[in-house]
C-alpha cells in the first residue's frame, strides 16, 4: 500500500481573490484560485480546499486528514481597519492623558492642507476612560493604580455594549505592575471581554505610538478570535488533525490562539507573505538580495530583501487614518498602483495614475461594468499586452473598444495624443510610480537597487517588470512559476516567528555587563516559553539577539544583530563596529569616537517549520522547446508603435526555454512582457529568468 | 521642452532625491527639535539657485522660503568662481535666511566634470545658538547670539576648523550643535551623488531647463487658481498680545486677474523685543497661506511664489530693520496666516479655515536633580481653526507642521513631569462646524532650585475668531500654581517656577465656522457625549436640548428653541 501522502497547504484570502496552494512531498503544487466572501472568510477557505480535495479525486476529510499544516494569510485585520469595522471598544488611559490617541503627535500629515477633516480615532472619547494612576520614567510608582475606576471603567464599557478593552498607561513598558492589576480586575468582573495590553502589545517607549497600537490589537482581536476559532472548530469537524498557523505581519507564523490575543500582529499579513515568497524565491534561485514587488488590482507590495532576509521596520502606519502600528514589521512599501488605478490629469495638464482604484466594482472600463474612467488595465488592452480573449484563465471578457474610449476621453484628447500614445503615457507614469516605490525601499535606506534583482509577482506585475527594472537599471528579474499566488506560496517557506522587546537604557560599554545578559535571560525565558506552547522542539528553536542602538544624544537607532555568546556575556566586542558601518552605510557617516547608547534589546524567536523543496527538472533539449502560438500587435514604444511579437502560452514552455524579447508568456492569470532588449528563460523551477 | 510624462518622471526622481536628503538628516540628527517635531528642511537647487523641488514631507514654511531666498544670497557673496568641490557654504543671518538665528543653511555646490551644476541645502533648528538662550526677552539681534555669516564651513572637503571653534566656544550644547553641522553636510553629500546619478541616468548637461520647466508648471497652475477668484481688493486685521501691548496686522489682498498683491501697510511698527519677523518669513507664511487656500496640490516651487506680491513697509512688525530682535518670530506667524485668510475669507469662504489657536512655545532652564544644568524646550499644541465643512482638529499645530514630543521621551531626556495632556472643555469655538478644540498641558520641573520659563506664549488676550458667524475659540491660559496659590505671569515673562510648583499651559481653541445654532444637532449631541461641550453651551450656545440622563435629543424642544431665533 502507498503510504499517505503529506500535504501542506496555504490559503492567502485577499479583498477580491482567496489563493490556495497545496504543495506534496514531492514538491508538486497545486494552484487554485476563487472569490473570497468578505463576509464569511471561513467558508471561502472551505471552498477552496473542497476544490483542491475534487482536483485530487478525494473527499474533503481525505484531503485534511492527510494534510500536515494549514497556513491562513488573511487581510481581515487590514479590511477592519480600512472600512472601519472592527470591533466596539473602550481605551483605559492614565488619568489626565485620555486624548493623546486624539492628538497624536500634533502635527498634520500635509503642511499646505488646511482642509483635511480631523482623522476619527479608533475609540471615541467617551469611550476613553481615565484611571487614577501613574509610573514615572524610571518605573516608580507616584500615583498607585485606584481599583475603584477600573471596576467603574469597566462597568460603563459594559452598559455601552463594547467588546474588547485596551489598556495603555504611561511608561508602562518599564514597569507593567498597573496594567497588569487592571487586567485582573478587568478578567475577574468581565471575564467575556477582550483585552490587550500595552505593555504585552507593543512593550516601547512613545505613549502615542503604544497606545495606537494596542488599540488596533483591540479592534482587529475579537473579529480574528472569531475567524480562527470557528475555522478551527470546522476543519477539526472535517478531519483535520495537523497544525494550523496564521501568517503575521513580521513574516512568520504565529498559533490560532495567539493570532487572536496578538490580532495587531496579523494586520499585514498578505503582504507580509509576499516578501516572504520573494525570500524563498531567492533562496531557491540563488539570489539572496533581492526586491519583490508585488501589483495587484488596487495596490503595489514592494520590500527589500538583504542576505536572504526582508527589512524589518516598526513604523508602519495603517489606513486613510494613517493608524501607527509600532510592532516589528516587513518593511514593505505600498504605493495604489494596480491594474485598475485610474489616470487623471491635474490642474496644471499633468498626467497622475492612482492611487484612486477602480477596484472591482465597476472595475477598468474594459471590464464592461460601468467603469467609465481609464486604468492601467485599460492602457495594457489597448496596447495589445493583454489578450482580451485570455483574460483571467478566459474566464472574463474584455472590453477593449470601451477601454479605447475611455483613454481618449479622459486622457488622449487633453494631452493631444493618439489613444496609443495616451495609454503608453499612463504605463510609462504607473512604472514610474512603482520604480519611485522601489527607490523609496533601497536607495532611501542606503542600498543601490541596482544590486539586486528584481522579483515580480501578483497578476498585474510581470507585464511591467521590464520597464520598471529599467528605469532603475535593475539587470536581472524573477517571475515566478506561479506569480498570480504569490503570496499563497510565500507562506509555505516561512517559519514561526515571535518578537520580544524591551527598553533598557544605558552606554554600550563594560556597564551594562552585569544588567543586560539578565535583561537578555529574561527575554530567553519568555521565548522558550513561548515556543514550548507551540510545540517547538529545543532542537528547533532559534533565538537572534540585537540592539537598538544610537549615538548617545541622537534620536533614532538603527537595529543591530549581536554576535553569538554576546547577549549571554554582556560583552559586544563587534557591536560597536558594526553599528558604526550601518551607520554609515544609511547615512552617509559614522562618528567612531563618539559614544553609543542602547535603546530596546530585542529577541526574535524562530521556531522552524518543515519545508518541502520544489523538484528541479533537467532542462530539455533545444528540439522540443516551444514555439510561439502566434503573433500579437503590441505598442512597445512610441518610435517603433505597434509590432508583431510573438505570443507564447506559458503552461507549454520547459526548464531551458530560451527565448529573446519582445515576446509575450500567457499564463492562465497572468502575462509577462518581454522587453526588446531582454532575454528570458525557464529556470530548473519553472520560474522565469530575465536579463538584459 | 519636455512632454507632460518625462516632465512627471524626472520631477518625481528629484523629488525622491529631496525626500532621501531630508530622511538622512532626519534619522541622523542630533536634536530633539529634528528628532522629534520634524523641525528641519531639504532641497534642491540649479546652478543660478533656483529651486528644483524640496521634501514636503517635514520642514516648516519659514525655513522652506528662508533656503530659498538664501541660496540665491550665497551666490552673491560668494560666486559660483569661487566655489570648488568639496566647498560647503552656512550661514544662519535672519535677513538673508529663515529670520531668527536658530535656522542654519548649509548648502553645497554639486559639480559635474568639474563645472558647478546645482546645489544641495539642508536647514535645521540648531540645539542652541548662544546669546540669552530661547526667549521671546532679546531687544536687538545682538542679544540672540552667534551670526555666523555667509562663509565656508567645508573648504575643498576640508572642514573649517577655526569657524567651528568659534561656534563651539559660543553655543550652550556645542557637541550636538556640531554633530547636527555634520549630519547635514552628510545629507547634502548623499543628495549631491544622487543628483549626479540622476543627471546621467536621463543625460542631462544642465538643470536649468529642468528647473525652468518646473517652475513655470507650478506658475501657470498657481495662476490659474488665483485667476478663478473675483478680481477685487480685500482687507482685514488681526490683533494679538504682543510682547508689552497688543499688536495688529493688516493685511490687503488684491486680486487683479492671475495675480494677487498682498500688502501689509497698516501693520503696527516693529517692537524692542524677539517677537518681529524680516520679509522672507512674512512673504513664506503670507504665501503658504494663499497656496493652502487655493492650491494646496501643487509643489511648492519658485514658481507658486512669481504671482504673488508681498508688500511690507520697512520698519514694521512684518519687515523689520536690523538689528532688530526676531527670535521668537514663530509667536506672529499664525498672525500673518489669519490675516491673510481673513482678507480671502471676502472672496473664497469656502476655501479658507477660521482662526486657530496659538502653539505655545517655552523654553526650560534650571539645575537638574544630578547636579546638571539644563536647558530644554518643548511646544504646546492648540485648536486649529474650522472651516466650511469640517471641524477643526484637536490640539494640533497650525500653520507649521511641527509635531509635538512624546510625554515619555519628555520625561525621560529632561527632569520635566507631565501631570495632565487633555482637551479642554467647550475650548473649540462654536460653529455650524467647531473649531479644534484646545488642551492643557500641567507640569513641574523637577529641579534643585527655581528653574526659568522663558514664556513665547500669545492668544491670552485675543482669542481665535470664528468666520462667516461661528464663535471664537477659548483664548489661551497660563497659571502657575503652588502652595501660595495661582499666579497669572504675562505671555513673553521669563518666570521662576520653584520646586513642587506646576505650570500650566493652553494655546486657545479654534474658532468656529458658521453659526452654532445651525449646527448638525446629532454633532452637538456626540460632543456632549465626548465631554467636549458641556449640556449647557448646548442648549444656550447651539441650541440643542438634550435629555439630561440619557443625552437624546429633545428634538420638539430643539425646534422651538432654535425657531426663537
Amino acid at each position: 500500500m502507498v503510504p499517505p501522502m503529506s500535504l501542506r497547504i496555504s490559503v492567502d484570502t485577499g479583498g477580491t481573490f482567496t489563493d490556495f496552494v497545496c504543495l506534496d512531498d514531492s514538491g508538486e503544487a497545486q494552484v487554485t484560485k476563487i472569490l473570497s466572501l468578505p463576509e464569511n472568510p471561513a467558508a471561502a477557505v472551505f471552498a477552496g480546499l473542497r476544490q483542491i480535495a475534487a482536483a485530487r479525486g478525494l473527499p474533503l476529510s481525505e484531503l485534511l486528514a492527510s494534510t500536515t499544516n494549514l497556513f491562513f494569510g488573511t487581510t481581515l485585520g487590514t479590511n477592519a481597519v480600512l472600512t472601519g469595522t472592527g470591533a466596539r471598544l473602550g481605551l483605559l488611559t492614565t488619568k489626565g492623558f485620555r486624548d493623546l490617541l486624539e492628538m497624536r503627535r500634533g502635527t498634520r500629515d500635509h503642511l499646505y492642507d488646511n482642509k483635511t477633516p480631523p482623522p476619527s480615532p479608533l475609540v471615541p472619547r467617551y469611550l476613553r476612560l481615565p484611571i487614577t494612576e501613574r509610573v514615572d520614567a524610571a518605573g516608580e510608582v507616584i500615583i498607585p493604580l485606584r481599583a475603584e475606576d477600573v471596576a467603574q471603567a469597566c462597568a460603563t464599557l459594559r452598559r455601552e455594549e463594547a467588546e474588547a478593552v485596551a489598556v495603555a498607561f504611561l511608561h508602562a513598558y518599564c514597569n507593567p505592575k498597573h496594567e497588569r492589576e487592571a487586567a485582573a480586575l478587568l478578567a475577574r468582573l468581565w471575564p467575556q471581554a477582550f483585552l490587550s495590553l500595552s505593555s504585552e502589545v507593543a512593550p516601547a517607549i512613545g505613549i502615542y505610538e503604544r497606545t495606537s497600537t494596542t488599540v488596533l490589537n483591540a479592534y482587529c482581536g475579537p473579529l480574528m478570535q472569531r475567524f480562527v476559532g470557528r475555522l478551527q472548530e470546522e476543519l477539526r469537524g472535517a478531519g483535520f488533525g495537523g497544525s494550523a498557523l496564521v501568517m503575521q505581519s513580521n513574516g512568520g507564523m504565529i498559533s490560532p490562539a495567539d493570532a487572536g490575543r496578538f490580532a495587531a500582529r496579523t494586520i499585514l499579513s498578505g503582504p507580509a507573505a509576499g516578501a516572504m515568497a520573494g525570500r524563498a524565491l531567492a533562496r531557491q534561485t540563488g539570489i539572496d538580495t533581492c526586491i519583490t514587488l508585488d501589483m495587484g488590482g488596487t495596490s503595489t507590495d514592494v520590500c527589500l530583501i538583504e542576505a536572504g532576509e526582508p527589512i524589518v521596520t516598526t513604523e508602519a502606519r495603517l489606513g486613510a487614518g494613517r493608524y501607527r502600528l509600532n510592532l516589528p514589521t516587513l518593511d514593505i512599501h505600498t504605493i495604489g498602483a494596480g491594474g485598475g488605478s485610474i489616470a487623471w490629469l491635474d490642474r496644471g495638464g499633468l498626467l497622475h495614475v492612482g492611487p484612486q482604484s477602480a477596484g472591482a466594482q465597476p472595475g477598468p472600463a474594459c471590464y464592461g461594468r460601468g467603469g467609465r474612467r481609464p486604468t492601467v488595465t485599460d492602457a495594457n488592452v489597448l496596447l495589445g499586452c493583454i489578450a482580451p480573449e485570455r483574460f483571467f484563465g478566459g474566464r472574463m471578457q474584455l472590453d477593449s473598444q470601451a477601454a479605447r474610449r475611455a483613454i481618449e476621453e479622459e486622457v488622449a484628447g487633453a494631452l493631444g495624443l493618439d489613444a496609443a500614445a495616451a495609454a503608453f503615457g499612463i504605463i510609462t507614469v504607473v512604472n514610474t510610480n512603482m520604480a519611485a516605490a522601489v527607490r523609496e525601499v533601497s536607495l532611501d535606506r542606503g542600498y543601490d537597487p541596482r544590486d539586486f534583482a528584481l522579483v515580480v509577482g501578483g497578476g498585474a506585475g510581470p507585464l511591467h517588470a521590464c520597464a520598471v527594472a529599467r528605469e532603475i537599471g535593475i539587470p536581472r528579474i524573477v517571475v515566478p512559476r506561479d506569480a498570480s499566488a504569490f503570496s499563497a506560496h510565500g507562506m509555505l517557506a516561512t517559519d514561526l516567528r515571535h518578537d520580544f522587546v524591551a527598553t533598557f537604557t544605558g552606554p554600550l560599554d563594560g556597564s551594562s555587563a552585569k544588567a543586560l545578559p539578565q535583561t537578555f535571560a529574561e527575554l530567553r525565558r519568555q521565548a522558550h516559553a513561548q515556543l514550548e506552547a507551540d510545540g517547538v522542539p529545543e532542537s528547533g528553536r532559534q533565538l537572534v539577539p540585537s540592539l537598538d542602538l544610537r549615538y548617545k544624544g541622537q534620536y533614532h537607532e538603527l537595529t543591530v544583530p549581536l554576535a553569538a555568546g554576546d547577549a549571554e556575556s554582556g560583552a559586544f566586542p563587534a557591536t560597536a563596529g558594526a553599528f558604526h558601518s550601518r551607520h554609515e552605510q544609511r547615512y552617509g557617516y559614522a562618528v567612531k569616537e563618539d559614544a553609543i547608547e542602547i535603546v530596546n534589546l530585542r529577541l526574535l524567536a524562530i521556531g522552524c517549520l518543515p519545508k518541502t523543496a520544489a523538484p528541479a527538472k533537467a532542462a530539455r533539449a533545444p528540439s522540443t522547446l516551444a514555439s510561439p502560438s502566434g503573433m500579437r500587435a503590441v505598442y512597445l514604444d512610441r518610435r517603433g508603435g505597434f509590432r508583431e511579437v510573438p505570443l507564447y502560452d506559458g503552461a507549454l514552455l520547459h526548464p531551458g526555454f530560451t527565448a529573446n524579447g519582445p515576446a509575450l508568456i500567457a499564463q492562465p492569470f497572468t502575462t509577462i512582457l518581454v522587453a526588446v532588449d531582454y532575454t528570458v528563460q525557464v529556470d530548473p523551477y519553472g520560474n522565469y529568468l530575465l536579463w538584459r | 521642452m519636455y512632454d507632460a510624462v518625462t516632465l512627471e518622471v524626472l520631477w518625481n526622481r528629484v523629488i525622491a532625491i529631496c525626500e532621501e536628503q531630508a530622511r538622512s538628516l532626519f534619522n541622523a540628527s542630533f536634536s530633539t527639535i529634528v528628532g522629534e517635531s520634524e523641525d528641519f528642511a531639504s532641497a534642491l537647487y540649479d546652478a543660478r539657485g533656483n529651486l528644483l523641488a524640496q521634501a514636503a514631507s517635514s520642514g516648516t514654511v519659514g525655513m522652506m522660503m528662508g533656503m530659498t531666498k538664501g541660496i540665491k544670497a550665497f551666490l552673491r557673496k560668494i560666486p559660483a568662481a569661487a566655489l570648488q568641490p568639496g566647498d560647503a557654504l552656512i550661514a544662519n543671518d535672519p535677513w538673508l535666511l529663515s529670520g531668527h538665528k536658530y535656522d542654519v543653511t548649509i548648502a553645497s555646490p554639486v559639480f559635474r566634470s568639474g563645472v558647478l551644476i546645482g546645489f544641495t541645502a539642508t536647514t535645521l533648528h540648531a540645539t542652541d545658538i548662544g546669546g540669552i538662550g530661547f526667549s521671546a526677552a532679546s531687544r536687538q539681534v545682538f542679544d540672540e547670539g552667534l551670526t555666523i555669516p555667509i562663509m565656508k564651513i567645508v573648504k575643498a572637503g576640508r572642514p573649517n576648523e577655526e569657524l567651528l571653534e568659534i561656534i563651539r566656544e559660543n553655543v550652550r550644547e556645542p557637541d550636538q550643535v556640531i554633530a547636527d553641522f555634520f549630519a547635514q553636510l552628510a545629507a547634502n553629500t548623499l543628495g549631491s551623488q544622487k543628483l549626479l546619478d540622476f543627471m546621467s541616468d536621463y543625460d542631462l548637461p544642465t538643470l536649468e531647463p529642468l528647473a525652468a520647466a518646473i517652475v513655470d508648471r507650478t506658475e501657470q497652475a498657481m495662476r490659474a487658481a488665483i485667476a478663478a477668484l473675483p478680481d477685487g481688493v480685500f482687507t482685514s486685521t488681526v490683533d494679538f498680545d504682543g510682547y508689552e501691548a497688543p499688536l495688529r496686522i493688516v493685511a490687503t489682498v488684491r486680486i487683479s486677474g492671475d495675480e494677487m498683491t498682498v500688502d501689509f501697510a497698516g501693520t503696527s511698527p516693529q517692537v524692542p523685543r524677539g517677537i518681529n519677523s524680516v520679509l522672507n518669513v512674512t512673504e513664506a507664511y503670507t504665501v503658504h497661506a494663499i497656496k493652502c487656500a487655493l492650491a494646496p496640490d501643487i509643489p511648492n516651487t519658485e514658481g507658486t511664489f512669481r504671482p504673488i506680491r508681498v508688500l511690507a513697509p520697512e520698519g514694521c512688525l512684518l519687515n523689520a530693520r536690523r538689528p532688530a530682535a526676531v527670535m521668537a518670530r514663530h509667536v506672529l506667524v499664525l498672525f500673518i496666516s489669519a490675516a491673510v485668510f481673513g482678507a480671502l475669507a471676502h472672496a473664497v469662504p469656502e476655501k479658507v479655515i477660521a482662526e486657530s489657536g496659538h502653539r505655545m512655545i517655552h523654553a526650560l532652564s534650571g539645575m537638574a536633580p544630578s547636579g546638571e544644568p539644563f536647558i530644554y524646550w518643548f511646544l504646546v499644541s492648540c485648536g486649529v481653526g474650522a472651516t466650511a465643512a469640517h471641524d477643526g482638529l484637536s490640539g494640533t499645530n497650525f500653520p507649521a507642521a511641527v509635531g509635538t514630543v512624546p510625554v515619555e521621551m519628555i520625561e525621560t531626556v529632561s527632569p520635566v513631569f507631565i501631570e495632565r495632556k487633555e482637551l479642554l472643555l467647550d475650548s473649540g469655538g462654536p460653529g455650524t462646524f467647531r473649531g479644534g478644540c484646545d488642551q492643557e498641558v500641567v507640569f513641574r520641573i523637577h529641579s534643585r532650585e527655581a528653574a526659568t520659563l522663558s514664556a513665547m506664549y500669545d492668544r491670552l488676550l485675543f482669542p481665535a475668531r470664528g468666520y462667516a458667524g461661528g464663535g471664537a475659540g477659548r483664548p489661551g491660559r497660563f497659571r502657575i500654581r503652588g502652595a501660595a496659590g495661582e499666579r497669572a505671569p504675562g505671555g513673553k515673562e521669563r518666570c521662576s517656577i520653584a520646586p513642587g510648583e506646576t505650570a500650566a499651559v493652553c494655546g486657545g481653541g479654534g474658532g468656529g465656522y458658521g453659526p452654532a445654532e445651525r449646527r448638525d444637532p446629532e454633532r452637538v449631541r456626540r460632543d456632549v457625549e465626548d465631554g467636549l461641550v458641556s449640556p449647557e453651551a448646548a442648549r444656550a450656545v447651539y441650541r440643542v436640548v438634550l435629555d439630561p440622563e440619557s443625552l437624546a435629543i429633545n428634538w420638539q424642544a430643539t425646534t422651538m428653541l432654535r425657531a426663537q431665533g
